[in-house]
C-alpha cells in the first residue's frame, strides 16, 4: 500500500466538499448554464437595457453628459428628419439588391459547383476567396478599382468605347457601386450554404423527374427549388441580417457619401452619436433599427416554418 | 543687530532662495509620473513627439505613454473618455477651429492661466506669448471670453504647392490672384499626345467630403465669403449662400472639374500628395507639411522642383488658412501639474526649434529666425511664416454642431464640382445654409463663436502676397 487510500464516491460526499458536489450533482443544467446566461446578461442585456434608457434622454456625449428623460421626444421627431428617412431606403435598397444578387449567383454557382468537371476543386477554392478576405482589404482594393483616373473599372469601360464613370463619387451611382462590392464579397457564403443543401438532397425525386422526361429547366423549377426551400430560407436570413447591418465596406468606401447618398441606419446611427454627439437620439434610432431587423427575421422564420405544398 | 532682527533677516533670506523662481524650474518634480496623452496622426509624432518624448522622460524621470489614432478616431475617444470624466486621459492634442469650441464650451480643457503663472512650472524664459506668432494666436481663442485651456504649437498652413521647373519650362507666371491661378492651372493641364486625356493636370485640391471643407475655406475667405456672419439683429447665421461664397464655390468646383484628375471628387489628402509628388499635376492646394513628401527623392518624382506659396488672394483679400495643433489638459486629469510641465518643455524654444529643424512649422517666432534653421526652400520658409504670421482658424465653420456644418458645406462643395452650374450651386447653398443656421440657433444659445473673419486680423499687402515667389526667384516668370 502507498499509504493514501481510495475514495468511493459516497465517502467523497462525506467530506466538507461533499454537499456542494451533491448540489453541482443535481442542478447540472443549471450550472453548466450560468457561464453563458452571464455573458449574454453582462454583454448584450446589459449594453441592450442601457441604450433602451438613453433612447428616453437628451444626452449628448461633449455637450449635454447631464441628460434629462425626455419620454418618447426622441422616437416622434425622428420621422421628421429626412436624413434618417433616407437612410431607411438606402439600408432596404442595399440589403434587398445584395441579398437577391448574392441569391442568384450563388445559386447558379452552387448549381454549378455540384456538377462534376476537371478543376472543380481549384475553381471552387478561388471562388469563395472573397469570403475570407477582411472588409476593409476589400474595400480597399475596391476603391483602387473605383478610381475615377486609374481604377481598371473605367480602364476596361475606356477601352469598349464607355465613358468613364463616378463610380463613387455620384450620388447615382455610389449605392450601385456598393451593391457591386456587396455581391462580390458575400456571393461566395450563399454559394457555400446552397452547395452544402444541393448535395444533402436525396437523389429519388430527381432520377423519378428523369425518367418522367422532365428538362433540366422543370427539374430545376420544380424539384430542385422546392427541396431547397429550407436552405435558400436559411441563407436569406443569414445574408439578409449581415446586408441590413453592412457597415464597415460603406464607411471605409463612401462614408455615407456623397451628399448622404449611401448613409445607411446604421452610418447614420453611427454618425449621430459619434460625430455629433447626439447619443440620445442616436439610442433611439438604434432601437427603431434593432425592431426592424428582428421584424425581418419574423417574417422570414415565419416563411420558413409556413407548410408549403407543390 | 538685535538677535530678533537677524532671525528675521535670516528667515526672510531663506524663504526668497526656497521660494522658487522663473530660473530654476525643478524638471524632475514629478519624475515617475506617467502621463496618458491622445494625439492625432501625423508626420510630425514620428518626427518631433516620439524622439522629444524619449528626451522629456531622461531630464523629467516623467513617462508619456501616446497613443496615436487617425484623427477621427483620436476625436471621437477623445469625446468619450471627457464625457465620461476619465481621470486617466492627462493630454489632449486637438485643433482648436475643430474641436475646441464645443470642448471649450463644455468646460472639458483645464485653464491654462494659473500654470503658465506658476514660477515653479514655467521657465522665466517661456515668453508667452509674445514669442509666439499672430495666426497661431489668432486661432487659439474660438469663442469670446474663453480662457486660454490650450497651447497652441504647430502652425500648418494650406498653402499652394506648385512645380518650379514646369513653371520655368512653359515660362507661366505664378499666380498671385485667383484669375492668374486659373490661368496657370489652364496652361499647365498638358496633353501632349492630345488624346484627350491629360499627361499632367494643372491643379488638385481635396473634393471628397467634409474634408474638401478646409482646403476650400480658404479659397471662401479669400473671394470675400465666410462661413457665417451676423444679421441685422446680431445673430449668428450662415453666409455661405452669399454672392461671395457662391463665388468661391464656383471657382473651387470649376478648379477641379476643369484642371484636377478626375479621382480629385474621391481624393483624400494623402491620395492628393501621392498624385502631386508622382508628377501627375502641376499645383496642389494642401498643407505645407505635405512638402516633405514632394520633395524626398526615395518617394517623389519631383524631388527639387517644388515648393509651396501662399493660396493667391482673390477679391476679398488674402486669409492664410491656418488649422493650427494645439496641446490642452483634461479637466478631470489628476497630473495635471506633471501635463503642465511636458507642455512648458514640449513648447520651450529648443525644444521647438528641434520641430523646426525637421520641418514641423513651429509658433514661436524664435524659431524661424534662428541662426540654426534653414528653410526647405526659400518659398516654403516665406510663406510658411506669413501664414502663421497672418493666419486665421478658417479651415472650419467654427461652431459647437462641427460635424453637421462641415457635412453641410462638403454638400454644396460635391454639387460645385459635380454640377458646376450657378443655379444649383446657389439652390444647394440656400438649403445648407438654412440646415447650418438651424444648427447655430439649436446648439450655440448664449454663445459667441469667433465664426466670421477676426476683427484682429491682420491684413496682408500685396508686397507680402508674393514674396515667397520673389524669394524663390520666380517673380519674373510670365512677363
Amino acid at each position: 500500500m502507498s499509504g493514501t487510500s481510495a475514495h468511493s464516491p459516497a465517502e467523497l460526499r462525506r467530506t466538507a466538499g461533499g454537499s456542494l458536489i451533491d448540489w453541482v450533482d443535481r442542478n447540472l443544467a443549471f450550472v453548466f448554464n450560468v457561464p453563458t446566461v452571464v455573458f449574454l446578461v453582462a454583454l448584450v442585456a446589459v449594453p441592450v437595457c442601457l441604450v433602451v434608457l438613453t433612447s428616453f434622454t437628451d444626452w449628448q456625449l461633449v455637450m449635454k453628459p447631464e441628460y434629462d428623460f425626455v419620454g418618447i421626444e426622441n422616437y416622434l421627431s425622428m420621422w421628421g428628419d429626412g436624413r434618417w428617412l433616407n437612410a431607411i431606403w438606402h439600408t432596404f435598397y442595399y440589403a434587398f439588391a445584395t441579398v437577391v444578387g448574392q441569391l442568384v449567383i450563388g445559386l447558379a454557382t452552387a448549381l454549378l459547383f455540384n456538377r462534376s468537371f476537371a478543376g472543380k476543386a481549384f475553381y471552387r477554392s478561388v471562388w469563395m476567396m472573397p469570403m475570407i478576405a477582411m472588409s476593409t482589404a476589400v474595400s480597399l482594393v475596391w476603391i483602387l478599382f473605383f478610381d475615377a483616373s486609374y481604377g481598371v473599372l473605367n480602364h476596361f469601360l475606356q477601352m469598349v468605347g464607355i465613358e468613364p464613370i463616378e463610380w463613387t463619387t455620384s450620388p447615382e451611382w455610389a449605392m450601385p457601386s456598393l451593391i457591386l462590392v456587396g455581391i462580390w464579397h458575400h456571393t461566395p457564403f450563399m454559394t457555400l450554404i446552397l452547395l452544402a443543401g444541393l448535395q444533402s438532397l436525396p437523389q429519388d425525386p430527381f432520377e423519378a423527374a428523369r425518367i418522367d422526361g422532365a428538362s433540366r429547366w422543370q427539374v430545376l423549377v420544380h424539384v430542385t427549388l422546392p427541396l431547397m426551400r429550407g436552405h435558400i430560407m436559411v441563407a436569406l436570413i443569414l445574408r439578409s441580417i449581415f446586408a441590413v447591418k453592412e457597415f464597415d465596406t460603406i464607411l471605409a468606401i463612401t462614408q455615407g457619401g456623397p451628399l448622404y447618398a449611401t448613409e445607411t441606419m446604421n452610418m447614420n446611427i453611427y454618425f449621430n452619436a459619434f460625430d455629433y454627439g447626439y447619443m440620445g437620439a442616436a439610442s433611439a434610432k438604434g432601437v427603431v433599427f434593432f425592431g426592424m431587423i428582428l421584424a425581418i427575421q419574423l417574417v422570414l422564420v415565419g416563411l420558413r416554418r409556413r407548410q408549403w405544398s407543390y | 543687530m538685535p538677535r530678533p532682527m537677524i532671525r528675521a533677516a535670516a528667515l526672510s533670506l531663506a524663504l526668497i532662495a526656497a521660494a522658487p523662481t522663473r530660473a530654476d524650474v525643478n524638471w524632475r518634480q514629478f519624475e515617475g509620473e506617467t502621463l496618458n496623452a491622445i494625439y492625432l496622426t501625423a508626420a510630425y509624432i514620428d518626427a518631433w513627439f516620439r524622439p522629444m518624448a524619449k528626451q522629456f522622460e531622461d531630464e523629467t524621470g516623467i513617462k508619456v505613454r501616446m497613443e496615436v489614432l487617425q484623427a477621427g478616431q483620436a476625436r471621437k475617444k477623445q469625446d468619450i473618455m471627457l464625457a465620461g470624466q476619465d481621470s486617466t486621459l492627462d493630454l489632449i492634442m486637438l485643433q482648436m477651429d475643430n474641436r475646441g469650441g464645443k470642448l471649450t464650451a463644455a468646460g472639458h480643457l483645464e485653464d491654462l492661466k494659473p500654470y503658465l503663472d506658476n514660477p515653479a512650472l514655467t521657465p522665466a524664459d517661456y515668453d508667452y506669448p509674445n514669442d509666439w506668432l499672430g495666426g497661431c494666436l489668432n486661432t487659439e481663442r474660438v469663442i469670446e471670453g474663453q480662457p486660454l485651456n490650450n497651447i497652441v504649437w504647430s502652425a500648418q498652413a494650406q498653402q499652394l504647392h506648385i512645380r518650379t521647373d514646369l513653371f520655368k519650362k512653359y515660362n507661366v507666371k505664378v499666380p498671385t490672384t485667383m484669375a492668374e491661378l486659373e490661368a496657370a492651372a489652364k496652361a499647365l493641364t498638358i496633353d501632349e499626345d492630345k488624346d484627350g486625356t491629360p499627361e499632367i493636370y494643372g491643379f488638385l485640391a481635396r473634393g471628397w467630403g467634409n474634408l474638401a471643407t478646409a482646403s476650400f475655406a480658404t479659397y471662401l475667405f479669400n473671394h470675400g465669403g465666410s462661413w457665417f456672419t451676423t444679421d441685422a439683429s446680431g445673430k449668428k447665421v450662415s453666409n455661405i449662400n452669399s454672392k461671395e461664397s457662391v463665388d468661391a464655390f464656383e471657382f473651387y468646383g470649376r478648379m477641379i472639374r476643369d484642371y484636377a484628375p478626375p479621382s480629385a471628387l474621391s481624393n483624400k489628402p494623402p491620395q492628393n500628395a501621392s498624385l502631386y509628388a508622382a508628377g501627375k499635376t502641376a499645383m496642389l492646394s494642401e498643407l505645407n507639411f505635405w512638402h516633405f513628401l514632394a520633395d524626398d527623392p526615395k518617394k517623389s518624382k519631383i524631388a527639387g522642383n517644388t515648393t509651396t506659396i501662399l493660396v493667391p488672394a482673390g477679391a476679398g483679400g488674402s486669409f492664410p488658412n491656418v488649422p493650427t495643433t494645439s496641446l490642452a489638459i483634461s479637466k478631470y486629469s489628476k497630473k495635471k501639474d506633471a501635463a503642465w510641465l511636458y507642455i512648458a518643455w514640449m513648447t520651450r524654444k529648443s525644444i521647438m526649434l528641434e520641430g523646426q529643424k525637421v520641418a514641423v512649422p513651429m509658433c514661436r517666432r524664435s524659431v524661424w529666425v534662428d541662426p540654426s534653421y534653414t528653410a526647405p526652400t526659400p518659398a516654403w520658409g516665406a510663406s510658411a511664416r506669413i501664414a502663421a504670421d497672418y493666419g486665421v482658424a478658417i479651415a472650419k465653420p467654427q461652431a459647437i454642431a462641427i460635424g453637421q456644418m462641415r457635412d453641410a458645406a462638403a454638400a454644396v462643395i460635391n454639387v460645385a464640382i459635380r454640377d458646376g452650374s450657378r443655379a444649383a450651386i446657389q439652390a444647394e447653398a440656400d438649403k445648407q445654409a438654412a440646415v447650418m443656421t438651424k444648427l447655430v440657433e439649436e446648439t450655440e444659445q448664449g454663445m459667441n463663436f469667433a465664426g466670421v473673419i477676426p476683427k484682429f486680423a491682420k491684413r496682408m499687402s500685396p508686397e507680402e502676397q508674393a514674396e515667397p515667389i520673389k524669394a524663390e526667384g520666380l517673380d519674373k516668370l510670365g512677363m
